[in-house]
């Protein structure tokens, strides 16, 4: 079964009707259930989803939204270990090379995904983890993609 | 590939048991045959309640072949599963805003309440 990890702005665009992509965001949502996908996302997005929706909804619109959320996608959990883990090789790149320029939330959603083996990270970031992607058993797509690019 | 046939039991558990005690079933009472075997003599499935399919090769378990008597328990797993993708499809523009927020400018508001 292949799977997928799904990024912040993947959730605004299909929660927000105005926007540009929220069309393209919806047909791939659609695909990925009709294809029984597995989607993954993490705790963090989460946080950042609840707020965004915070910001336009009341709290108990809120809460059901999530709440479907959640109900389809496995929410991943940095724990400790993953954390020093992490540190351990973002530390080792920046020796090999010092001008390395990385967003360390992206790096932590990254390795999350590679922990628990999910095959495609969906994200419009196209410089996501740029210098450390290739660590990774990991494809990186976004939503021009079709899903037979998908692992 | 192989299948390892569990032998067929007079349970008188409700069908999602079956489901809890396979490997339990698997231990006790197990044959193993082949794909042809099952190709050419398709009636032998009959006697069996679960079949667990393994990848003998790569020692993976690929799936199960359960009896239509466990149609019920199925269609119930399925119902449930696409009650949870409509559930789902129910987030598909609930926000009427049209900013252009992104990950980095919602992070940044965040922050500045910190500030």
């Amino acid at each position: 079964m292949s799977s997928v990890f799904l990024d912040t702005n993947f959730f605004l665009d299909v929660l927000d009707k105005k926007r540009e992509r929220h069309s393209q965001a919806k047909e791939v949502l659609n695909s990925f259930l009709d294809n029984d996908m597995a989607l993954y996302t993490s705790s963090d997005i989460i946080s950042t989803i609840s707020y965004f929706l915070q910001k336009k909804l009341d709290l108990k619109s809120t809460v059901i939204n999530i709440d479907f959320i959640v109900q389809q996608v496995s929410i991943l959990v940095a724990t400790n270990e993953d954390f020093m883990q992490l540190n351990k090789m973002i530390l080792q790149k920046i020796e090999a090379d010092s001008s390395l320029k990385i967003d360390y939330k992206d790096c932590m959603q990254l390795f999350l995904a590679s922990k628990h083996k999910v095959k495609n990270i969906l994200t419009s970031d196209k410089s996501f983890c740029k210098g450390i992607k290739q660590e990774y058993d990991i494809l990186v797509v976004d939503l021009d993609d079709s899903l037979v690019d998908y692992r | 590939m192989m299948f390892g046939v569990t032998e067929p039991t007079e349970s008188p558990y409700k069908p999602y048991f079956h489901i809890m005690i396979i490997s339990y079933m698997k231990r006790i009472n197990m044959q193993t045959i082949s794909i042809s075997d099952i190709q050419r003599n398709l009636h032998k499935l009959d006697d069996f309640n679960i079949v667990e399919i393994v990848d003998k090769k790569r020692n993976q378990i690929k799936g199960y072949f359960l009896d239509s008597s466990y149609q019920s328990l199925i269609e119930k797993l399925v119902g449930n599963k696409k009650q949870k993708k409509n559930n789902l499809l129910n987030i598909v523009g609930i926000v009427d805003s049209g900013e252009e927020e992104t990950r980095d400018s919602l992070r940044d508001e965040r922050l500045s309440r910190y500030e």
